[in-house]
């Protein structure tokens, strides 16, 4: 009974374990930013000599091509510290020339994580293709249980069929957003400010650490850090909360205070950005990234040795 | 590790394989291995308070012994309340003494006085309001001589901690789960078949309606004050297929594993919203703790107040719903669910017609049975709007809102609320009420559905519902009954 028990149940699941490995190698080949990003530190680690962090902000935001320096955008959609200091680790031995990081300074860097937010079911791309970060469960080293059906379905049939490459980001790591004019600034800031807008002191904590843990490493290897805040609409900064935002910035003027080779630039609300920069209330379009590139270039070349 | 989780699934796939072929079929190696994989389970849950897993069960066993060799009625009676108080005790101190230290601030509060009192860091121990139930319902029986003190402390922990339902239930008595950990167990096909089709059952449940239903309630409840009563009334009602799908979800998972194990654990709901009146409803609603409560609390009340006749009945009545939503958690929404549930029953017990039988409806309901299981539902619903709630204000907020605020607003413009998705959802739910009315004969509806039809027209069923569970995996979602 338990053989007959065992060999049915073994048909019955036999064609649904053939289409999950199935769909799991399939989606595995589909080329994706994360490889292409992962490949790329795999080959040019020991090369780069700036190293840009973070999450969306800096990865619409700064583009390597303004740099004199060999540099390269390693920030993602919603790339918290923790998963920051994962890559840097991952690369120690081959940050040869390395001098400067720039990391994120943003309203809500300190108070989220990739595991708090909507976008967790992210996790896996980082285990899965950089083979880093710490899974919550083994759901989160699979491509099949990392979206609904649906969602892989239309991510196989935009690839397999439609020859539609998934890649957004440019060899540099740099993905840009369109000059497009945007009649929604103010009212999409006040909704996006909202939701930016968190109340975890256990995250902020955990962050402060990850982010002093980054700084000195950088410190024992002579690298320089830089925190920005990337520029914003008025929509977007004028409905902060502020206690959250002093937060953010006592924190990294603490860092300042703590470690000579970290600087803040603070370009939140400056006002040489204007809504022809911007792609939406709080990420710059091409545009304003060669803006910012080209300021941060400039700064960091005037820091002292 | 939840039921419904990858990691569960190479656990227990593991399990199966060493239960069944690793031990041989010997019960002492079948039960060291549930209780060594029930710790596991446990421990990846919750590894600090396993300890206290342990010596509750350690407790529950030596006093079961000594209360069944002592013949001295008085020491007897002192080692039973031993046992139970520790284990009120035990609950009480975890699960409500920061909600008693809150409700003092707040009362002192009300009158402007400020304590400097402060809450304290308790964790509560998960599954406690579970196994805590069934070892003090061990210790009455042992007292009562309704089972023999169990003498093999594996059975014993095993009992206690019995991986499949130590986190939502449901709540098994000694007498009825153990003497199956004494007898041999033999692989049985059907009822292996059946815990698979029950679980499969549970998962569509939980990962297809419940889930799903809760991606939209939570912003409902969260955001009720902006929204208009018909919102608010869809919120109510899909919180409560929620609650049913969610937990009977759960039981149904933890019934099938345990069928496959060999054990038959305690039905929890029997189509609760097939019911003509409340009474009925709570025969078939989380059945377990039910009968528990009705057993322990109200027949011992009833009986205690019997001189005050009907009215005894229902004071009994009330003080054992208040132990029902009490038992739910520490806020004082669960307390007031249960009261109302409690009041329900007035009524009924005035009119003679709480334990009145209900003849089972063959076919369709007719017009007066469809209207009182709609009134049935429909009180139901309005109850759970409290169970749901953060704070009694909350509660009454929000069933404020459905009555007054008849505002209009362009559902597009809500970002939680895809009317596609909804209307998708709605579809659902209407197709599982109507499967789970065709099978209302049985335990599990599949255990009718095509049952009479070829093995490949039940597979292409059963593969559909798995597609379903695959292509509506919502938004992953504690089950709500582990939080107790």
């Amino acid at each position: 009974m338990k053989k007959k028990f065992i060999k049915y149940l073994f048909i019955f699941l036999l064609p649904i374990m053939i289409l999950v490995v199935g769909m799991e190698v399939a989606l595995r080949s589909i080329p994706n930013d994360y490889k292409d990003k992962s490949e790329y530190l795999d080959r040019h680690a020991q090369n780069i000599e700036v190293l840009l962090l973070g999450a969306s902000h800096i990865m619409y935001g700064i583009n390597p091509e303004f740099f004199s320096d060999n540099c390269y955008n390693a920030a993602y959609v919603s790339q918290s510290l923790d998963f920051d200091y994962d890559i840097l680790m991952k690369y120690d031995e081959q940050w040869n020339n390395l001098k400067y990081i720039i990391l994120p300074m943003s309203y809500c860097t300190m108070t989220e994580r990739l595991e708090t937010i909507d976008e967790w079911w992210r996790i896996k791309n980082y285990l899965i293709y950089y083979r880093v970060g710490k899974a919550k469960s083994i759901s989160d080293y699979t491509e099949v249980s990392g979206n609904k059906l649906d969602v892989n379905l239309k991510r196989l049939y935009k690839y397999f069929f439609n020859n539609e490459s998934p890649v957004t980001c440019e060899e540099n790591g740099w993905i840009k957003k369109p000059f497009k004019l945007n009649n929604n600034l103010e009212k999409d800031g006040k909704r996006i400010a909202k939701k930016h807008t968190i109340d975890d002191p256990e995250c902020v904590r955990e962050n402060t650490e990850i982010l002093r843990n980054i700084i000195q490493y950088a410190k024992r290897k002579d690298i320089k850090v830089i925190l920005v805040t990337t520029p914003t609409h008025k929509g977007y900064y004028e409905n902060l909360n502020k206690s959250q935002w002093e937060m953010t910035k006592n924190i990294a003027n603490l860092m300042v205070k703590d470690y000579d080779n970290t600087y803040f630039y603070d370009y939140l609300s400056d006002t040489s950005f204007t809504e022809y920069d911007l792609a939406d209330c709080n990420h710059l379009n091409e545009y304003g990234a060669k803006k910012l590139s080209l300021r941060l270039d400039s700064i960091i070349h005037t820091l002292p040795d | 590790m939840e039921l419904n989780s990858l990691g569960f699934l190479f656990f227990f796939v593991a399990f199966f394989i060493l239960y069944w072929f690793g031990t041989g079929g010997r019960i002492k190696l079948q039960n060291i291995l549930l209780l060594a994989g029930s710790y596991l389970f446990y421990a990846v849950w919750d590894w600090k308070c396993l300890f206290l897993l342990i010596a509750s069960s350690a407790i529950n066993y030596f006093l079961g012994i000594e209360i069944g060799k002592t013949e001295n009625e008085k020491k007897r009676q002192v080692l039973v309340w031993f046992g139970v108080l520790y284990g009120i005790l035990s609950l009480v101190y975890f699960k409500y003494t920061n909600f008693f230290i809150t409700s003092f601030i707040d009362a002192f509060a009300f009158f402007e006085i400020s304590l400097n009192i402060h809450t304290l860091k308790i964790i509560l121990p998960l599954g406690i309001s579970f196994y805590t139930f069934r070892t003090i319902s061990y210790i009455l029986d042992v007292d009562k001589g309704k089972i023999e003190p169990v003498t093999n402390w594996i059975n014993f922990f095993a009992y206690v901690a019995f991986f499949p339902c130590i986190i939502a239930g449901p709540i098994d008595k000694a007498r009825t789960f153990v003497p199956q950990l004494e007898k041999k167990r033999e692989f049985d096909y059907s009822m292996s078949v059946n815990g698979l089709k029950q679980i499969l059952w549970g998962l569509f449940k939980k990962v297809v309606v419940a889930d799903n239903c809760a991606e939209i309630t939570n912003h409902l409840f969260a955001d009720y004050a902006n929204l208009p009563s018909y919102l608010l009334l869809l919120g109510a009602f899909l919180y409560t297929v929620q609650l049913y799908t969610d937990f009977s979800g759960y039981s149904d998972m933890a019934i099938g594993i345990a069928k496959l194990l060999g054990i038959n654990v305690t039905i929890n709901f029997n189509y609760p919203f097939f019911v003509q009146n409340v009474a009925h409803y709570w025969r078939n609603w989380h059945m377990s703790l039910t009968s528990w409560l009705t057993e322990y609390v109200f027949t011992p009340l009833s009986i205690k107040f019997r001189d005050y006749d009907k009215w005894g009945i229902i004071l009994a009545s009330i003080i054992n719903f208040v132990i029902v939503g009490a038992w739910h958690g520490a806020n004082w929404t669960f307390v007031l669910f249960g009261f109302l549930h409690g009041c329900y029953f007035i009524p009924l017990i005035l009119r003679g017609r709480m334990n009145k039988k209900i003849p089972k409806i063959e076919k369709l309901p007719n017009g007066k049975e469809l209207r009182n299981m709609v009134a049935t539902f429909l009180l139901i619903m309005f109850t759970n709007v409290v169970f749901r709630a953060d704070s009694v204000s909350h509660a009454f907020s929000y069933l404020a809102g459905i009555l007054t605020q008849h505002f209009v607003v362009n559902v597009a413009d809500i970002e939680y609320l895809s009317l596609i998705k909804l209307s998708i959802l709605l579809v659902i739910i209407l197709v599982f009420f109507m499967l789970e009315w065709k099978g209302r004969a049985k335990e599990c509806p599949l255990y009718v559905i095509l049952q009479n039809r070829s093995r490949y027209l039940r597979w292409a069923f059963y593969y559909v519902l798995i597609v379903m569970i695959f292509l509506y995996v919502g938004e992953e979602q504690e089950f709500i009954y582990a939080q107790f």
